[in-house]
């Protein structure tokens, strides 16, 4: 009879090692670029690229004329300007966050959502359910290292979703600051622009 | 009604330079859109701004207001959801029960007298006042976050509405001084200036040296 066995065994350990040195890494240039985007978080605080935006300078500064500004006057207002609508679409996204309801972390919350993360939970419980569907007993030895490996997962859970909510209040954080930045470099540009 | 029957509605941007620069839509999904457009119209016309930079400004300034209404509401829908919390009729309830949200949305809409929300209050033994102070000790993070958001808005409306101002005036300057060139032409036009034209050497006076 097939019994489930938690123990892993040196030949699979030595096969898990020799696999992970496989993979070290994207190799294909696609995989490499999505790789190289990894580390960017708001883009935040790359300079405006009016070309790449496909900002049609020419009507804006028609536009801007009225007021009595000249092409280069309109473009530098314009690339503040665009730099303080990001931050400001930035600003909506974080309040929508806020807006969603508070999770409260009751046992059974943490449950559901670390078994949506770890499909491993899933797979001790059917390996408990299959032993005492086919012996007609589980040992109390096996029930207490499945419940304690459920524990660990739990735990990785909450600690992983405390992560996810401090670098929630810090991403805002951030972004309050570049916005001040935009509206503080608008307000000087538009003064600038007046008293000239 | 007419709020709610619009609320959601996704809101273009009004002035020409937010569409050419592709601004988001400042609403958020709930938000009354009617209420919006006629707060922008009225803050444009108070304003009484006509070119397409001031209508913009005008735009940004009514955007902060807004934002600062914004949060003023959050703040006291936090407290409140709070204060239901603390209502709450089993403590470890898992998900929002029926008396839970009937006296969340009670205290929302300011209905303290309510039967439910009265006998929550005494079965936990709450006052009124303990019960709000302790709601914004909950969330005493969160609304002071909110409370710094709000003091942000309103210096960057202050620096839009003297950025405006500045702008204005520059118009006006500038028309003044177009005026005013305008003028110094027309009397430089009157003047007879054939005197100094006869102060230059001409070849008659050299000829008569």
């Amino acid at each position: 009879m097939w019994k489930p066995s938690f123990m892993t065994s040196p030949l699979k350990r030595q096969a898990n090692r020799r696999n992970a040195r496989r993979s070290t890494g994207p190799k294909t240039p696609e995989g490499r670029v999505v790789s190289s985007l990894n580390a960017i978080k708001h883009r935040l605080n790359l300079p405006v690229d009016l070309i790449a935006n496909g900002v049609n300078l020419k009507v804006i500064c028609e536009l801007l004329s009225s007021d009595g500004l000249d092409g280069e006057q309109s473009k530098e207002l314009v690339a503040k300007l665009m730099d303080y609508e990001r931050n400001q679409a930035h600003q909506l996204a974080i309040f929508k966050k806020w807006q969603e309801p508070e999770v409260e972390l009751t046992p059974e919350v943490v449950d559901k959502k670390a078994r949506e993360r770890y499909p491993e939970i899933d797979m001790l419980d059917e390996m408990i359910q299959d032993e005492l569907f086919f012996t007609g007993k589980v040992s109390a030895r096996d029930v207490k290292k499945v419940a304690r490996i459920k524990e660990a997962m739990y735990r990785d859970w909450i600690k992983l979703h405390n992560h996810q909510q401090r670098a929630g209040v810090r991403d805002a954080k951030t972004a309050v600051r570049y916005y001040k930045r935009s509206s503080n470099q608008l307000i000087k540009t538009l003064k600038a622009l007046g008293n000239g | 009604m007419t709020q709610k029957a619009n609320a959601g509605e996704q809101v273009v941007p009004f002035s020409q330079i937010s569409q050419l620069i592709g601004a988001t839509s400042p609403l958020l999904p709930g938000e009354p859109a009617d209420a919006y457009k006629a707060g922008l119209q009225a803050t444009i016309a108070e304003l009484g701004a006509t070119t397409p930079l001031q209508i913009y400004l005008a735009e940004k300034i009514f955007d902060c207001l807004w934002w600062i209404r914004r949060y003023e509401s959050f703040k006291r829908a936090s407290i409140v959801r709070a204060m239901g919390g603390l209502l709450k009729v089993e403590r470890l309830e898992t998900k929002i029960s029926k008396t839970t949200s009937h006296i969340t949305q009670a205290l929302l809409d300011g209905n303290l007298e309510d039967p439910v929300v009265v006998k929550a209050m005494e079965q936990h033994n709450y006052t009124l006042e303990i019960l709000t102070q302790e709601a914004m000790a909950k969330r005493r993070e969160q609304l002071a976050n909110v409370d710094e958001q709000i003091a942000l808005r309103i210096k960057t409306l202050n620096g839009l509405q003297s950025s405006y101002e500045a702008l204005v005036n520059r118009k006006i300057h500038i028309e003044r001084l177009q005026l005013q060139n305008e003028l110094l032409r027309r009397d430089l036009e009157a003047v007879d200036v054939e005197a100094i034209v006869h102060d230059k050497p001409t070849k008659t006076s050299g000829k008569q040296a």
